[in-house]
């Protein structure tokens, strides 16, 4: 090949330096905790295969942080301290996800909220995070090895994870429709298989006979084939998908194969819309984690929706608010923890304060969370009976304890 | 199995198919004839998607949503082959190249226009009909017919208007074809523009059937290339005949035994064609492009 | 008297400001930059891999991100519990790799162009679709890449090699290696046997030169190569998932190779210089960044036919005066060599 001299290397240099340069600077997150507010930096799945569950997660941060910055606010010492949130678009790739992380960490930012994908936290948590001095968040199933270790001092899942929420859902749908067969079949990536995992377990457990389990790829939204295998298996009670744009697809399909007798099961994320979209199926079961938002006579929810209203200018929805909601409590908690613990600096004073045994029962507008003493998040859920598309009757779910870990 | 069952399986696995077979077809024409790799056309494709249901949504007629994007889409393959593929005639991965980037622009709009959330077209038609056990929804016979349609318009357009037999003499032989007086530079614009709108009716005709998102594109793409492939590149029959032999043998795959061995029987199949019949099922009188 | 004459066709001085880039690039930069440096190696590597076989070879490979892959995942799931060295995964996974393409290979590498680069993209999408359905590699859920290159001890000073500055170091001295070797086997018979198989097959092979086993041996070393850089990626991002190699994937190293300038041996240094720094450093634009960079791109890839690198050289020539050492034949039959240009005399 061609030699090509001293221009070559030079031509490199000045790329990598341009590169060294580049991370001097980052328009958003410039001016790190200025003014005494406390920064908020989160990573979201803006673009790429996860945005519409991206979309939902910012929402959740922007109507808590309006909310908390344009009322009473987070009181430290006297005096009122701002949020200030940046949100940051890791592109649903795990290459961009870590360099976004890294970026937070040099910017100073203290309280991070990691992306929601696995593929995508598990490099961050497995890269020199200095755990002394960030705080982070996040709902992805990969924290869950590190809960409890010295990686886990200042990590907090702020979602009841799978093997604690599904077996509830199974249960409460079990009670009510008493199938004797079931079917799952679920996407093929790190959510769909631990959910798989979990709701396979606690149906057998439950001694439901699992008479079909089987993966999709995740893009796949021609379900016409699974469907022509599921309807065959004849099965009572069929668990299909875990968001909307997944679930939508299964039951049109199912409708058009006249395959509208099972229950169909929806896990928590998936809202009664996907149901009201195909109301030929008879009977279906949704998993909100915490309360509907659309149910309005709750003060403490209506509360969370003229939140939203403020910042949106319009009523939020079910579909996509199970998501959204884990992170508007999440900051809501933060901050009333800073206020127990009567500072914003201090991690670990923070860290405690989140937990059971200094804050208490956080009380949640949308959920009641709290943190164990090693972070797990524990919630209620809400399951909702959904017959030809509406929604019948909500069924409030306590979690199970945790055995001692 | 009974034979209602198998039928079953066969039609969910053409109806499938045609989807593909409609993306084959319009790369084939880009592809077949000007050996340009159009990484892009699943974007193009959701750009006519999102635009039927933009259109669709402020007129209230399918059709005449149809009808403009369809203009608009050759309108805008004949300007991109202009304006930049052009460029790209002596090096092919060039061309590979401008379309990598215009997946990221068409890409970038379509989210901050539209969102990242899910889009459904109330479909024109709708309605399912049963043949003994077999249901076929209303729609999905709509797109196979379309398809069809589709194909046998473009046979004849390629076999008996002088604007198609001039694209396939270009695309056997440009030298021949100049000294006959064929604009060469204006067939392939041509061939461009028609391969878009093949994209964009893909796309108007997918949005009855499939909820809209921005994703769509890659993973409609990558089978798209396995269907040209199998078919052979630069036959448009051969196009839909891959697309549909596609769809049917992931119908069978996920029927008999699960998503993963689908994906296998898939490559399987693509292996085998190309072991034993390396120009494609349909081998066209041109052969093999490269 | 006898000077040191450095002039424009020297390596030595090509070496030396790669080395004092790195150097600086550990030293000064903060742990963003550290990070992106060891993600453009990792693509600078890839992207060599796949220049030997398409670039030397003449047969574009969409199998590189397979063979990576392995290499990754050799590392992840034999060093799980830490029991087996990483050097010793790692060697294991380049034999995986150049076995398999020692196999696809002599299948494959008789039919030209297209057909190869789709057997090669279905290895590709093969091998993932393997590896997510394995349970010991976790699957779609990933792993866990708990393994530890080492240290150096030299004296009083030590460097972790698994740290950010270490897999820089340990990426650049790949890198280093790997194009050293090139340009030593560019020298040989083998190599120039390759490159002459590349223009006119029917002559070398009259020459006695036996076209299938020249072009297997290339793509037995750019399947080594690929599987290196795989066990150094994994080794970066510390947490792995099949679908980091998938079909994407190729098309981002098409990108690099590119756009570095095909055929050229710092082409991919290059080229993944400017592609991962627009797709990680740019962030003007805000919510448009995206189209920005694609934009970019296009306006680069149209001006620079010949990647960066074939630009620059057309740029040098014109100020040294130089003719052109070949015409750009411009007949599409001789896309390849259009491309390669720069590789047909040396």
């Amino acid at each position: 090949m061609k030699r090509t001299g001293p221009v070559v290397p030079t031509v490199v240099v000045a790329a990598m330096c341009s590169a060294l340069l580049g991370a001097c600077g980052d328009s958003d997150l410039a001016g790190a905790s200025g003014e005494g507010g406390v920064k908020l930096c989160a990573s979201v799945e803006q673009t790429g295969g996860a945005a519409s569950l991206g979309g939902w997660f910012e929402q959740g941060l922007e109507v808590a942080t309006q909310e908390i910055n344009s009322g009473d606010g987070l009181i430290v010492d006297g005096k009122k301290v701002p949020f200030e949130l940046a949100v940051a678009d890791n592109e649903s790739n795990p290459e961009t996800g870590l360099a976004v992380q890294k970026r937070f960490e040099q910017a100073g930012c203290k309280f991070i909220f990691a992306p929601a994908l696995a593929t995508l936290t598990g490099p961050i948590l497995q890269s020199t995070r200095n755990t002394d001095n960030t705080l982070m968040l996040t709902i992805a199933s990969s924290a869950v090895p590190h809960l409890g270790t010295d990686k886990g001092a200042n990590l907090f899942m702020p979602k009841l994870d799978f093997p604690y929420a599904l077996p509830t859902v199974v249960e409460a749908a079990a009670d009510k429709y008493a199938p004797k067969t079931a079917a799952v079949v679920m996407a093929q990536d790190a959510s769909g298989e631990a959910q798989q995992t979990a709701i396979v377990k606690a149906l057998e457990d439950r001694g439901i006979k699992v008479v079909y389990d089987d993966f999709f790829d995740p893009t796949t939204r021609d379900f016409a084939p699974y469907i022509d295998k599921i309807k065959r298996t004849d099965p009572d009670m069929v668990f299909a998908g875990y968001v909307d744009s997944m679930v939508s697809p299964i039951l049109k399909a199912a409708v058009e194969a006249g395959f509208t007798q099972p229950v169909f099961v929806g896990t928590s994320g998936v809202s009664s819309k996907a149901f009201a979209d195909n109301p030929g199926i008879l009977n279906g079961v949704v998993a909100l984690s915490g309360r509907a938002v659309d149910v309005t006579d709750d003060p403490d929810v209506q509360a969370y929706r003229d939140a939203f209203a403020e910042k949106y200018g319009s009523a939020p929805t079910e579909s996509g608010s199970s998501w959204g909601v884990l992170y508007y409590e999440s900051i809501r908690m933060l901050a009333k923890a800073m206020e127990i613990a009567g500072t914003t600096d201090d991690l670990t004073a923070i860290s405690k304060a989140m937990t059971t045994d200094e804050a208490g029962d956080y009380e949640g507008r949308t959920i009641d969370m709290t943190f164990d003493a090693k972070h797990h998040a524990f919630h209620s859920s809400q399951v909702g009976f959904v017959n030809a598309g509406q929604i019948s009757e909500y069924v409030l779910i306590e979690p199970k304890t945790r055995s001692s870990e | 199995m009974s034979l209602d069952q198998v039928l079953t399986v066969i039609v969910n696995g053409l109806t499938t198919g045609s989807i593909y077979a409609l993306i084959g077809l319009g790369l084939t024409l880009i592809f077949g004839l000007l050996d340009i790799v159009n990484f892009a056309h699943g974007q193009l494709l959701l750009l006519a998607t999102y635009s039927t249901f933009a259109l669709y949504t402020a007129t209230g007629s399918y059709w005449l949503a149809v009808a403009c994007v369809a203009v608009a889409a050759t309108a805008i393959g004949a300007g991109l082959d202009v304006v930049l593929f052009a460029r790209a005639r002596a090096a092919p991965i060039t061309g590979l190249l401008i379309s990598v980037g215009l997946i990221a622009i068409v890409e970038n709009v379509l989210h901050e226009v539209w969102g990242p959330t899910p889009r459904d077209i109330p479909p024109p038609v709708s309605g399912v009909i049963e043949f003994g056990f077999v249901r076929l929804p209303a729609t999905r016979l709509f797109v196979m017919v379309a398809t069809i349609v589709i194909l046998i318009a473009i046979a004849l357009f390629l076999k008996r208007t002088k604007a198609g037999v001039a694209l396939r003499a270009a695309g056997e032989s440009p030298e021949a074809a100049s000294l006959m007086g064929v604009s060469v530079e204006r067939i392939r614009h041509l061939a461009f523009a028609v391969g878009t709108l093949l994209a964009a009716l893909a796309g108007a005709l997918i949005a009855m059937i499939l909820p809209v998102e921005p994703v769509l594109g890659d993973s409609l793409l990558v089978v798209g290339f396995i269907a040209l492939i199998v078919g052979g590149a630069g036959s448009p029959l051969g196009a839909v005949v891959g697309g549909l032999l596609i769809g049917v043998i992931e119908s069978i795959g996920i029927s008999l035994w699960s998503g993963t061995a689908a994906q296998v029987l898939t490559f399987g199949l693509l292996i085998v064609v190309f072991y034993f019949r390396p120009t494609g099922i349909v081998s066209t009188a041109q052969g093999s492009r490269l | 008297m006898k000077r040191l004459a450095v002039h424009f066709s020297s390596p030595i001085v090509a070496w030396l400001t790669f080395a004092l880039a790195v150097a600086a690039f550990c030293t000064f930069g903060d742990s963003l930059a550290v990070y992106v440096a060891a993600l453009i190696l990792a693509w600078a590597l890839w992207g060599t891999s796949l220049n030997i076989i398409w670039g030397y070879a003449g047969a574009l490979s969409l199998a590189q991100m397979g063979f990576a892959a392995i290499g990754a995942f050799s590392v992840a799931v034999l060093c799980k519990d830490e029991q087996i060295n990483f050097w010793l995964a790692v060697l294991v996974g380049m034999v995986l790799a150049v076995a398999l393409s020692v196999v696809v290979g002599y299948v494959t590498l008789n039919l030209r162009g297209f057909a190869f680069a789709v057997m090669t993209l279905i290895t590709s999408l093969l091998i993932v679709v393997l590896l997510t359905s394995w349970e010991p590699a976790g699957r779609t859920t990933g792993m866990v890449v708990a393994a530890s290159p080492g240290e150096i001890i030299i004296g009083s000073w030590s460097l972790d090699l698994g740290s950010d500055q270490g897999l820089v170091i340990l990426l650049a001295v790949a890198n280093t290696v790997t194009l050293v070797l090139c340009g030593w086997l560019e020298r040989t018979r083998a190599g120039r046997f390759v490159v002459a198989l590349r223009e006119d097959e029917p002559l070398a092979a009259s020459l006695g030169v036996h076209p299938l086993k020249y072009r297997v041996l290339a793509f037995m070393l750019s399947a080594a190569v690929a599987s290196l850089a795989g066990s150094l990626y994994a080794l970066t991002l510390k947490f792995i998932t099949p679908s980091l190699f998938s079909f994407h994937a190729s098309v981002t190293l098409i990108a690099c190779v590119v756009l570095g300038g095909l055929g050229y041996r710092f082409g991919p240094l290059v080229g993944a210089a400017v592609y991962i720094g627009l797709t990680q450093w740019l962030h003007v634009g805000g919510d448009y960044s995206d189209a920005l960079s694609g934009a970019l791109l296009i306006v680069i890839v149209l001006f620079a036919q010949m990647g960066i690198l074939g630009l620059l050289k057309q740029g040098i020539d014109k100020l040294t005066g130089k003719q052109p050492a070949h015409r750009h034949d411009e007949s599409p039959t001789d896309e390849l060599e259009t491309q390669t240009g720069a590789m047909t005399h040396d």
